[in-house]
């Protein structure tokens, strides 16, 4: 149980430079998730942490250990970095047993026989595959694969975890259920975790805090699940946590004005919001500003609600409608649960009237990195 | 738009049976949709309307015509019953052109060029940009082929 | 804090990819560049006029000629072959398909010199058994058929050929995507339309593939046009260059010539070589099926039977028919008695294991191919470490050396490889089996790198990186998880040259000695001295040998497999 720190480190990839004066802190015992795009730097992290890269600038330290200095050139083998590393495929041993998978690490370590094969055996317990020590990777499903690499990563009891999206390569029922698993183990082992990925849904769901990385490799914010979710930072780490749907518009004399078509938007502040979170400063007379909200927020009703909106799509997905709403020029995408579209009188055909309004919006300034197609 | 018809339509494959007396009939400007688990018989039955198998028993009827039946032992062939097929991996001729892919069906009916152009022009235009037309580009480099 | 050491100035990976460069150097490098170098320059300078001289001396200036239209023959003979029968088993509903597909590919395993010296049992104008039967049946004067000549030599390089087009063919079509063609098909097309407009553009990068490879191996093969050419003065460029260095006795300029000729031949194949690489990557099509959908056969109906006897006639005519004829000849009290029992027996097979000669040869090939098989394995295991894994700069030079000797024919290999060790840097390796060693190694070295770079590319980085992760030194890495995982492409290396280099004759033709025979120096030697019946018999033990390698390996590496 470590902690890791990240001091100022650049690393470029021939022309291109991927992470720029990166500088963050893991505390000891922590499930840390950095959640962002492919290609985003976000391996890079993990890579520089195991030490299968080195830094060109900056610290890397785990613990009271220095392991990369990038001024100086070096970096500490990952041999003697005391990590485990779960891989994105798995990277399971073909040509060994479940078991010999899992006792490599304690050879490495040379610990001796007896206490390797106890220890390796607890590990495969604690990941449910116990029976099954003896089969070969190719007679495992991909969650057993996975599980295995877990527990190889676990059983020499190292510092820190590191997890590179462990459970794209799994069908959505078992990467529930994997999601889970993990952080148990974490929580009966107490290591520190570092977890990656593009995928929101396990960030949310197992972090203790979550950093949004951006395309350029840079930290747009590092909160708590409840802090990235509802106090997102700016557009982009909305946009990444879920469907978003942004309303470009331009302030005057305390109104807003759609950007496209230039209708009136609401007046800012509006009674009619229950909540609304407003971002310092947000809007200046004449500047653009950026409304956003979940397509869960947007309320539709056929004769109340401050804007006009015409259907433009409609599309039954079984539990949820999902509705394509045009309100002069910018398109919403509004869903609500389908029992209750039926019983409120909400089931709206394409060309349908209705009237909008929402439960709750954010503000952010200028154009930011919303200006994107909507939905 | 024709009226398709399927009458009592089995296909068997070794001893397995793929489709078991399939009835069906869709009307004329209809989408209709199959929806089954994966082995269903949904592409078997597809594949039959469309030529590329033939039933083991039944008859198939479009627009009122016999295109296969085995009660009058007749099958016609796929070249010849004029329909449209979008396959599920695209199957876009990587080595001709966009317009090549688009014009073919056209061209084995040897229909006059003008006509041709005219038709080509409408199809590509109806399913996305017409500027994506570059007769030098071969087709298979295009990213998303969805012509 | 606790501080770290710093890195080495030097790593481990440098210093091997030092030692690899400069093997390959020495085995590869060297010898290519005395072959330009002796080539084009005379006594020490740059000699152009003299280069182009020999060229056009009518001598060398035929056998260009000979050699181009030998490849061009050959190459169209061999595709027309190669794609018919290739169509036939992909997609017609030919019987035994299986069988068939395995029996095409026999004559791949034939030594084609083998196979040119029964044809000329068969076929020569004057003692030709197949002659003399024709001319006895139809009462003719002179031999029908005479197989030592320039069509000779083409019929016989594409019967042994094809197989190059064929198999590449035969691949593409079965794998290629069926709804490409179903597609046309509900558009309107017909089988002749869809065949001329579809399905052929899209396997012509894998007909000129073969087409280019065929045309590779022809310009640089010398047993067949030896054996069936040379006695009438048809000379291709190998035979040329064995002929002019063994008529002076290993003459200078015998090399000389032998370099400026080999110029050329390592110019056009690099040519060919580049011209299928453009090829294959224009033709990048992914018509590769995802699924296992079966491609639609076409029914031949009338002509199902016919069509299946025109297969099997043509795999005995190639396969069976000299295979029999060799061992029937080797079993022959004196050529030319006809075949009936009292003229057989078994005394000449024993021979071959008592006489000095042939019992030498057939033991200097076993462990001068075992040998070169073992260091050429283990070289190029390590070197294409170096260039899959490592990111050292330079390794491209690496690269390049490695995918050199694809394009050197083996005669050029030999000269290289005499110009290097006779003494030119003090050590002198001309008539030691040390000599076919190196050319040997120089020769397979390509297939080891290509064989270990595919599978080297198949242990993905993070298999490494986990046992890095769990503690393993980079060494112990290697020895735990790399070298388990590469072990089926080593072995597989090891035999895609042992076998090879057992029954070669281009390489070892130009640098045997007295005492240094190969088995197919042997053969040839025993035929160019008139004793066909002991060339047979000895051929006939050389297929035996080969035949039970093949097989006995074959099914080796299938259990491998099925471990897997």
């Amino acid at each position: 149980m470590s902690e890791i720190e990240f001091r100022s480190v650049s690393k470029s990839f021939g022309e291109k430079k991927v992470l720029k004066n990166l500088s963050f802190l893991i505390r000891p015992g922590e499930c840390f998730t950095i959640l962002g795009p492919s290609g985003c730097g976000k391996t890079i992290v993990v890579r520089l942490i195991a030490g299968f890269e080195t830094p060109d600038e900056g610290t890397i330290r785990i613990g009271t250990t220095t392991v990369a200095d990038g001024s100086k050139g070096y970096a500490l083998p990952p041999e003697n970095r005391n990590i485990g590393v779960v891989f994105q495929d798995y990277a399971v041993w073909p040509h060994m047993t479940v078991l010999e998978n899992v006792l490599y690490p304690l050879k490495m370590q040379k610990v001796p026989k007896e206490e390797a094969i106890q220890r390796a055996k607890a590990a495969v317990r604690q990941v449910n595959m116990e029976g099954l020590e003896d089969r070969l990777p190719y007679q495992l499903s991909g969650g057993q694969q996975q599980r295995v690499a877990l527990a190889r990563a676990l059983v020499s009891k190292p510092a820190i975890l590191l997890l590179d999206e462990p459970l794209s390569n799994l069908d959505a029922n078992l990467r529930e259920e994997m999601r889970f698993e993990i952080k148990q183990l974490q929580k009966s082992t107490n290591s520190t975790l570092l977890y990656v990925t593009h995928d929101q849904e396990v960030a949310l769901a197992i972090s203790d805090r979550i950093a949004v990385m951006n395309e350029k490799g840079e930290f747009q914010q590092v909160g708590t699940p409840e802090e990235v979710y509802d106090q997102p930072a700016n557009p982009f780490v909305f946009r990444f946590l879920g469907i978003a749907n942004f309303i470009p518009l331009r302030a005057t004399d305390g109104k807003t004005f759609l950007v496209s078509g230039g209708k009136e938007f609401l007046s800012l502040p509006d009674p009619v919001q229950k909540e609304m979170i407003a971002h310092k400063e947000v809007w200046k007379d004449g500047e653009k500003l950026l409304a956003a909200c979940r397509p869960m927020e947007v309320e539709l009703s056929r004769t109340t609600g401050p804007l006009e909106g015409k259907v433009v799509r409609k599309a039954l997905l079984g539990p949820i409608i999902d509705y394509r709403i045009d309100i002069g020029g910018t398109i919403l995408r509004a869903q609500l649960q389908t029992e209750e579209g039926s019983m409120k009188d909400l089931l709206f055909e394409e060309g349908d009237s209705c009237r909008v309004g929402f439960s709750r919006l954010l503000w952010f300034p200028g154009n930011g990195e919303g200006e994107v197609a909507n939905g | 738009m024709s009226e398709l018809k399927l009458v009592s339509v089995t296909k068997r494959f070794n001893q397995v049976i793929a489709v078991n007396k399939l009835n069906l009939e869709v009307q004329r400007g209809e989408c209709f949709s199959f929806l089954g688990p994966s082995g269903c018989g949904k592409t078997t039955t597809l594949r039959m309307i469309a030529g590329f198998e033939d039933l083991d028993e039944g008859e198939l009827l479009v627009d009122g015509e016999v295109y296969s039946s085995s009660y009058k032992k007749y099958y016609l062939p796929p070249e010849k019953r004029d329909f449209g097929m979008v396959f599920q991996a695209f199957a876009v001729w990587p080595h001709l052109t966009v317009w090549d892919n688009v014009a073919f069906p056209l061209q084995i009916r040897r229909i006059p060029k003008p006509e041709m152009e005219k038709r080509v022009k409408e199809a590509l235009q109806s399913t996305g940009p017409y500027c994506l037309i570059q007769k030098s580009n071969p087709a298979g480099f295009m990213p998303h082929p969805k012509f | 804090m606790v501080d770290v050491f710093t890195k080495p100035k030097i790593s481990a990976a440098q210093i091997v990819l030092v030692f690899s460069v400069l093997v390959l150097v020495i085995v590869v490098g060297i010898p290519v560049i005395l072959i330009f170098f002796t080539a084009f320059f005379e006594d020490g300078k740059l000699n152009i006029p003299g280069f182009v001289q020999i060229l056009k001396d009518p001598d060398t200036y035929q056998a260009l000629w000979n050699s181009l239209i030998i490849a061009f023959g050959t190459t169209l003979c061999a595709t027309i072959v190669g794609v018919f029968f290739a169509w036939l088993v992909a997609r017609t509903d030919l019987p035994f398909k299986k069988t068939m597909k395995a029996l095409f590919l026999v004559p791949f395993m034939l030594p084609s010199f083998i196979g040119a010296l029964a044809w000329k049992v068969l076929l020569s104008p004057r003692a030709g058994y197949i002659n003399k039967f024709l001319m006895a049946l139809f009462g003719l004067e002179k031999a029908p058929i005479d197989i030592m000549s320039m069509g000779g030599i083409i019929v016989i390089e594409s019967m042994y050929l094809f197989p190059f087009v064929f198999l590449q063919v035969e691949s593409a079509l079965e794998r290629m995507d069926p709804t490409l063609e179903e597609s046309a098909r509900i558009s309107g097309a017909g089988l002749l339309t869809i065949t001329r407009k579809i399905t052929l553009p899209l396997v012509l990068p894998s007909i000129l593939s073969g087409a280019l490879l065929v045309a590779l191996y022809s310009l640089a093969h010398f047993g067949v046009p030896a054996i069936l050419g040379t006695e009438k003065g048809i000379y291709n460029i190998p035979t040329k260059i064995y002929e002019r260095i063994y008529s002076s006795g290993g003459s200078f300029r015998a090399i000389r010539v032998g370099t400026i000729l080999s110029t050329i031949l390592v110019i056009s194949a690099a040519l060919i070589l580049k011209a299928q690489d453009l090829l294959l990557k224009k033709g990048k099509y992914q018509i590769i099926a995802g699924k296992s959908m079966r491609p639609m056969l076409l029914k031949l109906r009338a002509l199902r039977t016919p069509l299946l006897i025109v297969s099997i006639l043509y795999i005995g005519t190639t396969v069976i028919l000299p295979t029999v004829t060799i061992f029937l000849v080797g079993g022959l009290k004196t050529y030319g008695l006809s075949f009936e029992i009292k003229n057989l027996t078994w005394a000449n097979y024993l021979e071959i294991f008592r006489w000095k000669m042939t019992k030498d040869a057939i033991w200097n090939s076993v462990y001068l191919s075992l040998g070169a098989a073992l260091v050429t394995m283990l070289a190029g295991t390590m070197i294409s470490y170096v260039i899959v894994k490592s990111r050292p700069k330079g390794k491209f030079i690496l690269e390049l050396l490695g995918v050199l000797p694809f394009s050197l024919p083996g005669t050029v290999i030999a000269l290289g490889v005499i110009l290097t060790w006779s003494g030119r840097f003090g050590i002198n390796l001309y008539n030691t089996p040390w000599i076919i060693f190196v050319a040997y190694i120089a020769r397979y070295m390509a297939f080891s790198l290509k064989s270990n770079s595919a599978t080297l590319q198949q242990v993905s980085d993070s298999l490494e990186e986990a046992s890095r992760a769990c503690g393993a030194t980079h060494f112990q890495t290697l020895k735990n998880i790399v070298l388990p995982l590469i072990r089926p492409g080593m072995i597989s290396a090891f035999f895609l040259i042992f076998l090879p280099a057992l029954r070669e004759l281009t390489t070892s033709v130009l640098l045997y000695g007295p005492t240094t025979r190969t088995i197919g120096v042997a053969i040839y030697a025993l035929n160019e001295d008139g004793e066909t019946v002991r060339a047979a018999a000895l051929a006939s033990v050389a297929l035996v040998i080969i035949l039970l390698g093949e097989t006995s390996i074959r099914n080796f590496l299938a259990r491998l497999q099925k471990q897997e």
